[in-house]
């Protein structure tokens, strides 16, 4: 935990990486409770009992703080670690297995990766979040020129899409009905037979 | 057909208002296909027309409302652009899905449209009928008896409407995560295999029968 925060770049004092830390606790729940687009930076400062003022001198904007949020997140649930799995390995099993852990193990997290990839749609407020995709997928351009792993991989794009549907399909705060789980688990033992 | 076509009469108007109630809602489909819904309102969209925005409300009192009249009419044009006209009828269930895929694959601003308003619906299912989420819309008003007709004809009924749930799940999620960013690829990139096909490929193995 100590250094999760070591990723976004800032030289930060003990107390102020604690406040960071509370700034991200508080705007996740929020975002996930009623959506990005809804919440409001005055909501988060007062859910944290700060001044607007101060949120504002580590976040001008609600936007910067969802960019900031977002890498934390993907780092959190090892997004990129679990993907380059796939590159070696020419099945959706471990996607399959992926897929089933956001829905259960992550459900809070996907549901707010999904209303980012839909608030954004690659018009973000500044190039951090770009920088950080570049960073970590280095290798995916190679990937994508050989014509065996591109079906694979758009295979993968959907099932992950359809993971994101389902978790759309759920209120705030509710679990992953057993029978959705059975869904996603019919479509991939498809898509890989 | 034109999109234009299916909203200028959806009011009892006179010319006059029909024309810029016309003018209303397509500038709001194309603020929507650009911005999104959660990133538009009716300010926006006086920006966009020129127009007053209590010229606007004497029409719509709010961007949501103006969805109302909207978005039904969008879906009919889809549909129609994708399976009427000269070409036979899709053979498979399969093809339906592929034919409006291609209609939005020749179309960006209804793609556009048609993925961010989904999203939008999702996320606050209260202000627009159930039946017009896109889910349950494409359930219910695609021809899928005429073509299942030879496929899956003998399962059971519920069994043959999950696979229905799954093919239309899987093509809009294929739509959020692929369509929708390929061209965006494409554009940085260059090559990259059609995305038809590998949509149609896709949704081949979510029709077949398993091994």
């Amino acid at each position: 935990m100590m250094d999760e925060l070591a990723v976004l770049g800032y030289q930060d004092s003990p107390t102020q990486q604690k406040l960071r830390r509370r700034i991200f606790a508080a705007a996740f729940d929020l975002f996930v409770e009623q959506g990005l687009a809804a919440t409001t930076a005055q909501q988060i400062a007062d859910r944290l009992e700060v001044s607007r003022r101060t949120l504002y001198n580590y976040y001008p904007s609600k936007d910067e703080l969802a960019i900031d949020l977002q890498i934390l997140i993907l780092e959190r649930i090892q997004w990129f670690q679990r993907l380059t799995a796939i590159n070696s390995l020419p099945s959706l099993k471990e996607l399959e297995q992926f897929c089933l852990t956001l829905l259960t193990d992550f459900l809070p997290e996907w549901q707010f990766i999904g209303q980012f990839d839909h608030y954004f749609y690659e018009s973000y407020p500044n190039d951090k979040y770009v920088t950080y995709m570049r960073s970590r997928i280095g290798t995916d351009t190679a990937m994508l020129t050989d014509k065996s792993l591109q079906s694979l991989m758009v295979d993968g794009q959907m099932l992950l899409g359809y993971t994101q549907r389902i978790a759309m399909r759920l209120a705030p705060g509710e679990t992953c009905p057993p029978s959705f789980i059975r869904e996603l688990s019919q479509v991939c033992a498809r898509l890989v037979a | 057909m034109h999109l234009p076509d299916y909203l200028s009469t959806l009011h009892d108007d006179t010319p006059t208002r029909r024309k810029t109630r016309t003018e209303l809602l397509v500038a709001a489909y194309q603020l929507i296909a650009r911005e999104g819904l959660f990133n538009s309102t009716i300010v926006d969209l006086a920006k966009d027309t020129g127009l007053a925005r209590r010229t606007l409300y004497n029409y719509y009192p709010s961007i949501q409302e103006l969805c109302a009249d909207l978005h039904p009419a969008v879906l009919r044009y889809w549909l129609d652009v994708s399976l009427e006209g000269e070409n036979a009828q899709p053979d498979s269930p399969e093809a339906t899905l592929e034919r409006l895929h291609q209609t939005l694959l020749s179309d960006t601003e209804l793609l556009r449209y048609i993925v961010k308003m989904d999203f939008y619906l999702q996320a606050h299912p209260e202000f627009i009928s159930p039946e017009l989420q896109l889910s349950r819309y494409l359930q219910q008003s695609l021809p899928w008896e005429a073509t299942l007709a030879l496929r899956l004809q003998h399962l059971p009924e519920e069994e043959r409407q999950e696979r229905i749930h799954w093919a239309i799940e899987g093509f809009l999620a294929y739509l959020e995560r692929v369509s929708f960013r390929l061209q965006a690829y494409q554009r940085e990139h260059g090559d990259f295999p059609s995305a038809a096909e590998l949509l149609s490929q896709t949704l081949h193995k979510l029709f077949e029968e398993p091994k």
